[in-house]
C-alpha cells in the first residue's frame, strides 16, 4: 500500500461524499412556461333568434344590444338564417344604441344576430312578441342565445290544452346532430324519432313536442348535440277549451346541479308551480327556502321532496310564495334542474315560467324595458350578508337616464321597476362573488312574461394548448 | 532399372531446381532408392543461388544438368529439360515424370503411379497422394480441381491427416506437377504447360486442358509422395512470377477460369469473378491485410482488363479441345461449394475458439484440484501426433460445465422471461422514455439517411447515430425492428451480464468472481428502474460499458500489447456507447484525464495519445451529429428515447449511493446496501489497493457527475418544456465501479485468507462476501418475484385509425393533428409517416412556430373557416381528439364547414376530415376556373415529387407543407423555380409553362454518409484483430 494510493483512495471518498452532500440538497426549482388559458374579449357573436311568429295576429320585434361602450369599431346587425346576406331589419354601428326592429313573415324563420369587433363582447338581444288572436293570446319575451351543445327546459307541457314546439336552429357552417331526451312524472320518455336528429348548416327545425311524447304534462326536455352546436327554444301555447291561454318561451334553464335557485314568484300570480327534475340515475332529496323581500323561510310542504330518478316532481306552492316576489333556493342530493310555473287569470289567463340561470357580473347584463308593459326587475341571492346591483337606466340613444345602486338583502328577494319615461333599457351589473341572480318580469294587458337577466359573452376563453412533449 | 516395368514402360524424370539445396539430397537419395528407376533423370537448375547446381551435377552428372534462367517458369524449365532427352523414337521415352526439388518420392511410387498409368486407356496424367514434408502424415493433396471463384478445391480439410480415407483412386481434374506422371504425346500435343502460369495454376490449367482433350487425369492413392511446399510456404524467393505470390496466384486463378469455361459462360464469369474480386478485397481490407486486398484488385484488373489475351488463350485450346463439356463437368465442385466452405471455415474457427478455451479451461482444473503446477507437465511425455490435437472436454454438457456464463446466462434469460411476464405478446413496447419501434428497420435506415424528415412539421437536423445502429441491428433480425427493442429492453438482464463477464474476464482471475460481477452487474439494468421506465439508451450503454472497459484495459494495465488497435477499439466501443447515451463522453473525457495522470505517474506517457485518440474517436464517427453536442451541449445530457418531462432523478437522495434513480419499477433501496458495503471494505486489502483505487475513482466519478447533473435542467426536444437531467447512467457508472471495487478484492482472496494467521480480516472477509452474495440473490428473486413492469407497456404502436397511417404514408404524405387533454394545457402533436416512433425524437429540436400553436388554440376555442385552410396549408388532413375529450372543442370543430367527421372508435377518440386538399406538396392556382382545380396534391415518393403539370395561370405556386425547408429545390423540365419562404413551409413559383416538376429534398446527407461510413470502416479495421499469415501460423 503506498502513499499514492492512499491518497487517491482519501480523494475518491472525499468526492464521493460531497457528491452525496450536493445531491442531497434542493433540486433545482424550475417550473416550465406552461401554456395557460387565457380571457379575451370575442371577435365576433352570432345570437341565434328562434323563429318569427307564424301568424298575423302576432307582433314581433327584434331587440339588440352591444353594451360594451369601449370600443367604438365593429358592427351589430341581424341576418335571417337562411340567407346571411340579407340584413333583417337593419343594423347598427355604434354601441349601447339598441337595435329595436319589428321582425315581418318576410324576414324567414329565424334571424341570427351578430356582432363584430368591439360591438362583440357582451352583445345581447331580446326576441318579444304579442299576440292577440283567437288561437294565441299574450306576450311572449325570449333571449337570443349562442349555439351550443346541452340545453335544458323545463315546465313542458304537451298534453291537452297546450301545444309546444321545440325549434333547432344551427348557425353555424357545420353539421349538427341532436338527441332530445325528455323526463316525464313518470321518469324517462321514450320518444321514438328523438335521436340523432342531423340538423345540416344554416338551418331551422322544428318538432311538435307532442308527437314524441304525446301527453306528457310539466315535463322537462333536454337537447344535447352529438356533433356540433344548436340553438334550441321551446314555444308553448295554452288554450282552455277555446280560449288563449297564454303563450310563452320557456326560457333555457341552467344545468342541472345539487344547490340551484329559481327566480320564481311572480306578484299577483293565481298560481304558481314548482317542477323539480332529476334527470340522474339517483335518487334525489330536495330542501327548498323561500326567499323573500323580508328574508328566508323554509316552508313545511317544499321540506324532504324526494325525486325518483330520471323524473319530474311538480309541486304547487301559491300558497307559499303567496303572490309575491320569491324565489326558491333548493338544495339536492343530487342534480337537480327546476322552474317555476305561474299563471294568472286577469285581465285575460296567461302564464310565464322562470327558471335557473347564471348569476351577474361586473360586466353589465341588459334588461330590455318594453313598451306598453310593465317591466320589473327582479334580484335574489342566497348568501345572507347581502350586496349591492347596479342598475343603469338608459334610452334608445344610449344616453343613461340614471344609475341605481339597489341594495339587496341577504337571503331575500329584491325587485324595482323601470319607472322612468324614455327608459329603452337597464343594464345590470353586481359582485360576481354574490352570485345574484336577475330576472326581468313583464306585465301588461296582453299578458306576463319572464325572462333572465344574463350577461352576454363578454369573455371567451381560449385553452393553453403547446406542443406535446 | 531394377524393375520389370521398366522394360515396357520408359519414363523420364524431369527435376527442376530453384534454390534447392536443403530439398535436393532427399529427393536426390529418394530417386536412387525407388523401387522403380525412369529411364532417363535431366534436372533443370534456373541459376540457383545456393549449391543446388553443383550438387545435381555431383550425383547425376553434367550432361544430365540444364541451365535455365533464374526467372523461368515450371513449365519452361520442364521444356527445357525435355529438349535434353531424345526427342523422337524408341529413345524417347514415353512418360515424364515432373519432381520438384523440395519434394520426395517413396520407394514404390514411380511404380504405383505406372501402374495406373497403363492400367486403362486414355489415361494420360496420373498423380500421387502428397503429404507434408517433414509432416508425414499431414495431407496435401489427393487430387486437386478449381471452383467458380477461383479457389483450389483439395478436397481436404486444413491440417486432415492421412487416414486411409483417401484410398480410392479415381478420375480428376488435374494434379500438382510435384510428381506428375504424363504422357509425353499428350504433353507435346498440348503444348506442355501454360507459359502465362509459370508457378501458380499450371497443374490445374494443364489437367482441364488434358481432360478437354478427351483424356484422363487419375489420382493413384497408393503413389506416396511428400512435399515440402517451399515456394507456396515462404521458405525460399520466388523469381519467376511478380514478387507478390496472392497477386500471381488469384491471376492465374482467374485466368484459368476464363480460358478454359465453356464459351457460354464467359460473359457470366466475367461478371463473377470482377465483384467477387471485390468482395474479397473488402475482407481482406477487413482483415487488416491491405496489400492482398491490392493483389486481389490488380490480378483482377490484370486478367479482366486483357479480354484479348483471354481469347487468344481460348482460340489455342479449341485446337485439341475435342471432349464435350459433360464429360469434364462433373470434375469440377459444386457452384455453391466454395460458399459452404466459407460457413465451413467460420463454424471452425469459432469451435476451435471455444476447444481451445475449454481445453484451456479444462486444464487449468486439472492444475487447481490436483494443486500442482504447471497443468502442461500432465500433458508431457511421448504422445501421438494426432492425439495431440484431439479436443479436450467436448460435448455439450462438457461444453457447459467448462462456460459456467453459459449457464448463468440462460438462467438470468430464464428469470427475464419471468420478470416481463406481463410486456409479452403483440402490439409494441413502449412507455416511459421509450417511444414504440418503426414498423421495420427500413424505417430507421430512411431516418438516418435522409437529409430532411418528416417528423411533424419538418426537420433537417442530423439524426442520432444510434438510430443507425439499432437499424444494423433490426436488419440483422430480417428487419424486425421490434425485435431489437425487445431484446435490448426486456433483456437488458442477460445481455449486461454478458458484457460484464467478458469485461472481468479480461482483467480478473477467479471465474468465481466473474461470474458474481456478471450476474450482479447483469442485475442493474432491472433492480434500478432503468429498462422499466424505458430509458433505452442507458439500458444500452449498461451493456457496452464492460466493452469499453475491456477494450481500455490494455490501455491502462501494464500489459505490453497496448497498440493503437486497442486504442481503436476503446474508441469504437465508446462511439457506440456515446450514440446512446451521449452523457457517457464527457464522463469518458474525465476519465481520461485522471488515466492520463496515472499513466504519467507511472512513467507510460506514451499511452497517452492512446487514450487522447480513442476519446476522439465518437466525435469523428458520429458527426455530424458529434457537432450538435458541440454546438448544443445540453444534448449530452440526453439520450436515445424520449426526454421525459417532469423526470426527478432521485426521491431520495440519500439512495443514491445504492443506485436508485427515480425509476418507476425500481427495487428498495436495501437490496443494494451489501454493494456499497462491501465496496468500503474493499478499501481494506492492501495488496489490492491500487486497483480498487481505481475503481473508487471511477465511483467518485460517477457520483460527482450525479452532484453535477442534478442541478442541470435540460429542453425537451421539440418542446419549450424543461426536465431535470436523467441521472441513470452516472449512477450506473458509480454501482459499476462499485461492484469493480469489489471483485478487485475478492480477486484471489481466498488464498490470502487461507495463508495468513486467524485474525479480523478473516471474520470481515467472512461476513463481506457473505453480503456480497446476497444481494445479487435477493435482486433475482426480487426481480422474478415482483415482475415490475414499470411504465412500460406493449400496445399498439398508434391509436389512430388504419386509414389515417395510410393517408399519412400515401403519396400524399398527409399529416395528422392530435390535440389531447380536457384539461389545461392541451397538447397537440403533429403526426407524419408512420407517426411518433422511436428515433423520431433526435431529429426535435426547435418547437413547431407560434403561428401553428396559435392556430390550434383557435381551432379549439373559437374555429373560424380560415382555420381550417391554415390546416390544409400545413399539410394537415386530420384532426384527432383522443378521450377525455373537451366538449367545446368538439363542438367547435363540429362548427367547421370544411372538417367533417372521421370514422373513428368514438369510444376512444373523435376525428375530423379536412375536406381540403392537405398533403405535402400541392399546386395552388388561383387562376383557374373551377374550384376543385384551384389546389391539387402531388404524388410524393421518396421524398421526392417527378410528376407532369398542365399549363395554368401566371399566378401558379407549387406549396410545400415543410418546415426546415431550406434545401428544398423545385425544377420545372430542368429549370430552378423562384423560392419563397411561407410560415408553413416554401413556396415555388410555377408559372404558366406545362412540363415535368420536380421537387427534391436535399442531399448533401449522403456525402456525410459516405465518409462516415469510410471513417467507420478504417477504425473497424483497424480495432479488428489481425490475421496471422500462414507462415507465422506454421512456426508456431
Amino acid at each position: 500500500m503506498s502513499l499514492r494510493h492512499i491518497v487517491v483512495v482519501t480523494i475518491a471518498l472525499a468526492v464521493a461524499g460531497v457528491s452525496v452532500v450536493v445531491v442531497g440538497g434542493e433540486r433545482p426549482e424550475f417550473s416550465n412556461p406552461r401554456a395557460q388559458a387565457t380571457v379575451v374579449p370575442p371577435s365576433r357573436v352570432t345570437l341565434s333568434c328562434p323563429e318569427s311568429p307564424p301568424d298575423t295576429a302576432t307582433t314581433t320585434r327584434l331587440f339588440a344590444l352591444a353594451p360594451d361602450d369601449v370600443s367604438k369599431n365593429g358592427g351589430l346587425t341581424a341576418e335571417t338564417l337562411a340567407d346571411a346576406d340579407r340584413v333583417a331589419g337593419g343594423s347598427e354601428d355604434a354601441p349601447r344604441v339598441p337595435l329595436d326592429i319589428p321582425l315581418g313573415q318576410d324576414d324567414g324563420p329565424s334571424v341570427l344576430v351578430k356582432a363584430d369587433k368591439g360591438l362583440a363582447p357582451g352583445v345581447t338581444a331580446f326576441q318579444y312578441s304579442a299576440s292577440q288572436g283567437p288561437r294565441r293570446s299574450g306576450v311572449a319575451v325570449t333571449g337570443c342565445a349562442e349555439a351550443r351543445d346541452d340545453w335544458w327546459f323545463n315546465g313542458v307541457d304537451a298534453n291537452v290544452g297546450a301545444t309546444s314546439r321545440l325549434v333547432l336552429t344551427n348557425p353555424t357552417s357545420g353539421v349538427a346532430v341532436v338527441d332530445v331526451l325528455i323526463f316525464g312524472r313518470q321518469g324517462a320518455v321514450m320518444a321514438p324519432g328523438s335521436r340523432d336528429l342531423p340538423l345540416a348548416a344554416y338551418s331551422r327545425q322544428s318538432i311538435d313536442l307532442a308527437r314524441l311524447a304525446p301527453g306528457v304534462e310539466s315535463a322537462t326536455v333536454r337537447v344535447r348535440a352529438s356533433e356540433g352546436r344548436v340553438s334550441a327554444a321551446i314555444a308553448t301555447t295554452k288554450v282552455q277549451g277555446a280560449t288563449p291561454a297564454g303563450t310563452d318561451w320557456i326560457p333555457a334553464a341552467a344545468p342541472p346541479a345539487m344547490d340551484v335557485l329559481v327566480s320564481g314568484g311572480r306578484p299577483g300570480a293565481s298560481g304558481q308551480q314548482l317542477t323539480l327534475t332529476n334527470p340522474g340515475s339517483r335518487e334525489a332529496l330536495v330542501q327548498a327556502t323561500a326567499l323573500v323581500s323580508s328574508g328566508p323561510f323554509r316552508p313545511t310542504s317544499l321540506t324532504d321532496l324526494t325525486i325518483p330518478p330520471r323524473s319530474v316532481l311538480v309541486t304547487d306552492i301559491t300558497d307559499i310564495v303567496g303572490g309575491s316576489s320569491t324565489a326558491l333556493h333548493l338544495t339536492s342530493t343530487a342534480d337537480i334542474t327546476a322552474a317555476v310555473i305561474s299563471t294568472v287569470s286577469r285581465p285575460r289567463p296567461e302564464f310565464a315560467i322562470s327558471t335557473t340561470s347564471e348569476p351577474l357580473t361586473q360586466r353589465p347584463a341588459v334588461a330590455p324595458v318594453l313598451r306598453d308593459l310593465r317591466t320589473a326587475l327582479c334580484f335574489a341571492m342566497t348568501g345572507r350578508a347581502g350586496a349591492y346591483v347596479n342598475i343603469s337606466w338608459v334610452d334608445a340613444t344610449g344616453e343613461t337616464l340614471s344609475t341605481d345602486n339597489l341594495r339587496i338583502e341577504g337571503a331575500a328577494t329584491t325587485c324595482t321597476r323601470a319607472s322612468r319615461p324614455r327608459t329603452a333599457y337597464a343594464l345590470v351589473s353586481a359582485d360576481p362573488s354574490a352570485a345574484i341572480q336577475a330576472a326581468a318580469s313583464y306585465t301588461g294587458r296582453q299578458g306576463v312574461s319572464t325572462v333572465a337577466i344574463t350577461p352576454g359573452v363578454w369573455r371567451i376563453a381560449r385553452p393553453g394548448v403547446e406542443p406535446a412533449p | 532399372m531394377s524393375s520389370d516395368l521398366s522394360a515396357a514402360v520408359s519414363v523420364s524424370a524431369v527435376i527442376v531446381s530453384h534454390d534447392g539445396e536443403r530439398f535436393l539430397p532427399r529427393l536426390l537419395d529418394a530417386l536412387a532408392a525407388s523401387s522403380v528407376s525412369p529411364t532417363d533423370v535431366v534436372a533443370v537448375d534456373t541459376d540457383s543461388s545456393d549449391g543446388s547446381r553443383s550438387l545435381l551435377i555431383d550425383r547425376l552428372g553434367e550432361s544430365a544438368v540444364v541451365d535455365a534462367p533464374r526467372d523461368a517458369g515450371f513449365g519452361a524449365a520442364v521444356s527445357r529439360g525435355l529438349s535434353a532427352l531424345p526427342r523422337e523414337g524408341s529413345e524417347q521415352a514415353a512418360w515424364i515424370w515432373l519432381l520438384h526439388d523440395d519434394c520426395a518420392p517413396d520407394v514404390d511410387t514411380l511404380r504405383e503411379l505406372l501402374a495406373v498409368a497403363t492400367s486403362a486407356a486414355r489415361v494420360a496424367v496420373v498423380g500421387p497422394r502428397i503429404r507434408a514434408w517433414p509432416r508425414a502424415q499431414r495431407l496435401l493433396e489427393v487430387g486437386v480441381t478449381i471452383s467458380g471463384t477461383g479457389h483450389r478445391e483439395t478436397r481436404l480439410e486444413a491440417g486432415e491427416y492421412d487416414q486411409g480415407q483417401h484410398d480410392e483412386q479415381r478420375d480428376v481434374l488435374a494434379v500438382s506437377t510435384a510428381g506428375m506422371l504424363v504422357r509425353r504425346d499428350v504433353w507435346d500435343r498440348l503444348g506442355g504447360l501454360d507459359p502465362r502460369l509459370p508457378l501458380f495454376r499450371d497443374d490445374i490449367d494443364f489437367g482441364w486442358r488434358v481432360a478437354k482433350a478427351g483424356e484422363r487425369v487419375v489420382f493413384a492413392p497408393a503413389a506416396m509422395l511428400f512435399h515440402a511446399e517451399a515456394a507456396a510456404r515462404g521458405a525460399r524467393r520466388i523469381d519467376c512470377t511478380a514478387a507478390r505470390p496472392h497477386r500471381g496466384d488469384r491471376r492465374a486463378a482467374l485466368y484459368s477460369l476464363l480460358v478454359n469455361c465453356p464459351a457460354a459462360a464467359v460473359p457470366w464469369q466475367y461478371v463473377r469473378l470482377a465483384l467477387g474480386s471485390l468482395l474479397r478485397a473488402i475482407g481482406y481490407l477487413l482483415g487488416k491485410l491491405p496489400a492482398t486486398a491490392l493483389d486481389e484488385v490488380l490480378a483482377a484488373a490484370g486478367v479482366l482488363g486483357r479480354p484479348d489475351t483471354i481469347w487468344r488463350a481460348r482460340r489455342g485450346r479449341r485446337a485439341y479441345s475435342t471432349a464435350e463439356t459433360s464429360a469434364w463437368r462433373p470434375l469440377l465442385p459444386r457452384w455453391w461449394t466454395p460458399y459452404a466452405n466459407g460457413v465451413d471455415s467460420v463454424l471452425g474457427l469459432v469451435t476451435a475458439l471455444l476447444r481451445e478455451r475449454s481445453s484451456a479451461v479444462a486444464s487449468s482444473r486439472r492444475q487447481l484440484r490436483s494443486g500442482r503446477g504447471d497443468p502442461t507437465a500432465l500433458e508431457t511425455g511421448p504422445v501421438a501426433d494426432e492425439a495431440v490435437s484431439l479436443p479436450v472436454g467436448a460435448g455439450p454438457l462438457a461444453l457447459v460445465a467448462s462456460h459456467p456464463i453459459l449457464a448463468l446466462t440462460a438462467l438470468l434469460t430464464v428469470a427475464a422471461f419471468v420478470a416481463t411476464r406481463g410486456l409479452h405478446g403483440a402490439g409494441f413496447l413502449q412507455g416511459g422514455a421509450l417511444l414504440p419501434a418503426p414498423t421495420s428497420s427500413s424505417s430507421w435506415w430512411g431516418l438516418y439517411t435522409e437529409s430532411w424528415h418528416g417528423v411533424g412539421l419538418g426537420s433537417d437536423l442530423p439524426t442520432a447515430p444510434y438510430v443507425a445502429v439499432l437499424a444494423a441491428a433490426a436488419t440483422l433480425l430480417a428487419g424486425k425492428a421490434w425485435l431489437v427493442v425487445d431484446l435490448l429492453v426486456l433483456f437488458a438482464v442477460p445481455l449486461a451480464a454478458l458484457s460484464a463477464y467478458a469485461a472481468a474476464r479480461a482483467i480478473m482471475t477467479s471465474q468465481l468472481v466473474c461470474l458474481w460481477v456478471a450476474v450482479t452487474y447483469g442485475l442493474l439494468p432491472a433492480l434500478t428502474g432503468i429498462s422499466t421506465s424505458g430509458h433505452l439508451g442507458t439500458v444500452v450503454a449498461i451493456t457496452l460499458l464492460p466493452w469499453v472497459v475491456r477494450a481500455a484495459a490494455p490501455l491502462l494495465t501494464t500489459s505490453s500489447t497496448a497498440r493503437w488497435r486497442s486504442a481503436a477499439a476503446t474508441g469504437l466501443t465508446l462511439s457506440l456507447l456515446v450514440a446512446f447515451a451521449p452523457v457517457g463522453w464527457p464522463m469518458a473525457a474525465a476519465a481520461t484525464l485522471a488515466a492520463a495522470g496515472f499513466l504519467a505517474g507511472t512513467g507510460r506517457v506514451a499511452r497517452v495519445p492512446k487514450l487522447l485518440f480513442a476519446l476522439s474517436l465518437p466525435l469523428l464517427l458520429l458527426a455530424p451529429w458529434s457537432w450538435r453536442l458541440v454546438t448544443t451541449p445540453s444534448l449530452l445530457l440526453t439520450e436515445a428515447g424520449r426526454v421525459v418531462p417532469g423526470t426527478t432523478a432521485m426521491r431520495d437522495a440519500w439512495q443514491l449511493p445504492f443506485g436508485r434513480v427515480d425509476a418507476a419499477g425500481a427495487a428498495p433501496w436495501w437490496l443494494a446496501g451489501g454493494l456499497l458495503l462491501a465496496a468500503i471494505v474493499a478499501l481494506l486489502r492492501p495488496d489490492r489497493l491500487a486497483r480498487v483505487a481505481g475503481a473508487w475513482v471511477v465511483l467518485a466519478l460517477g457520483l460527482a457527475t450525479v452532484a453535477v447533473l442534478s442541478q442541470q435542467t435540460v429542453t425537451v426536444p421539440g418542446t419549450d418544456a424543461e426536465a431535470l437531467v436523467w441521472l441513470g447512467f452516472p449512477t450506473v457508472v458509480a454501482q459499476g465501479a462499485a461492484i469493480a471495487a469489489v471483485a478487485f478484492a475478492a480477486d484471489g482472496l481466498g488464498r490470502v485468507v487461507r495463508s495468513g494467521r486467524f485474525g479480523w480480516r478473516q471474520p470481515v472477509a467472512a461476513v463481506t462476501a457473505v453480503t456480497a452474495v446476497v444481494t445479487p440473490v435477493l435482486g433475482l428473486a426480487w426481480w422474478t418475484g415482483v415482475a415490475p413492469a414499470g411504465d412500460l407497456d406493449r400496445r399498439a404502436a398508434s391509436d389512430l385509425p388504419a386509414y389515417m397511417t395510410d393517408a399519412m404514408m400515401s403519396e400524399a404524405r398527409q399529416r395528422v393533428l392530435v390535440v389531447r387533454g380536457d384539461e389545461q394545457p392541451m397538447t397537440y402533436d403533429v403526426l407524419f409517416d408512420d407517426g411518433r416512433r422511436l428515433g423520431q425524437e433526435s431529429v426535435l429540436d426547435d418547437p413547431p412556430s407560434d403561428s401553428l400553436t396559435e392556430l390550434v388554440t383557435d381551432l379549439v376555442s373559437r374555429a373560424e373557416p380560415r382555420d381550417v385552410a391554415r390546416l390544409s396549408d400545413y399539410g394537415i388532413a386530420y384532426v384527432v381528439l383522443p378521450r377525455p375529450i373537451s366538449g367545446s372543442a368538439v363542438a367547435e370543430l363540429d362548427a367547421q364547414p370544411s372538417l367533417t367527421r372521421a370514422s373513428s372508435n368514438t369510444a376512444r377518440m373523435a376525428a375530423w376530415q379536412v375536406s381540403l386538399p392537405a398533403g405535402l406538396v400541392k399546386l395552388v392556382d388561383p387562376g383557374a376556373t373551377r374550384p376543385a382545380t384551384q389546389s391539387r396534391l402531388l404524388p410524393v415518393v421518396d421524398r421526392l415529387v417527378d410528376t407532369s403539370v398542365p399549363a395554368g395561370s401566371d399566378s401558379r405556386v407549387v406549396l410545400v407543407a415543410a418546415a426546415d425547408a431550406d434545401g428544398f429545390e423545385a425544377r420545372l423540365d430542368g429549370s430552378s423555380l423562384n423560392r419563397r419562404t411561407t410560415d408553413t413551409g416554401v413556396a415555388f413559383d410555377l408559372g404558366a409553362g406545362s412540363g415535368t416538376l420536380e421537387v427534391a429534398t436535399p442531399t448533401d446527407r449522403s456525402r456525410w454518409l459516405l465518409v462516415q461510413g469510410v471513417a467507420l470502416l478504417v477504425v473497424a479495421v483497424l480495432a479488428a484483430p489481425g490475421r496471422r499469415n500462414r507462415g507465422e501460423e506454421e512456426s508456431r
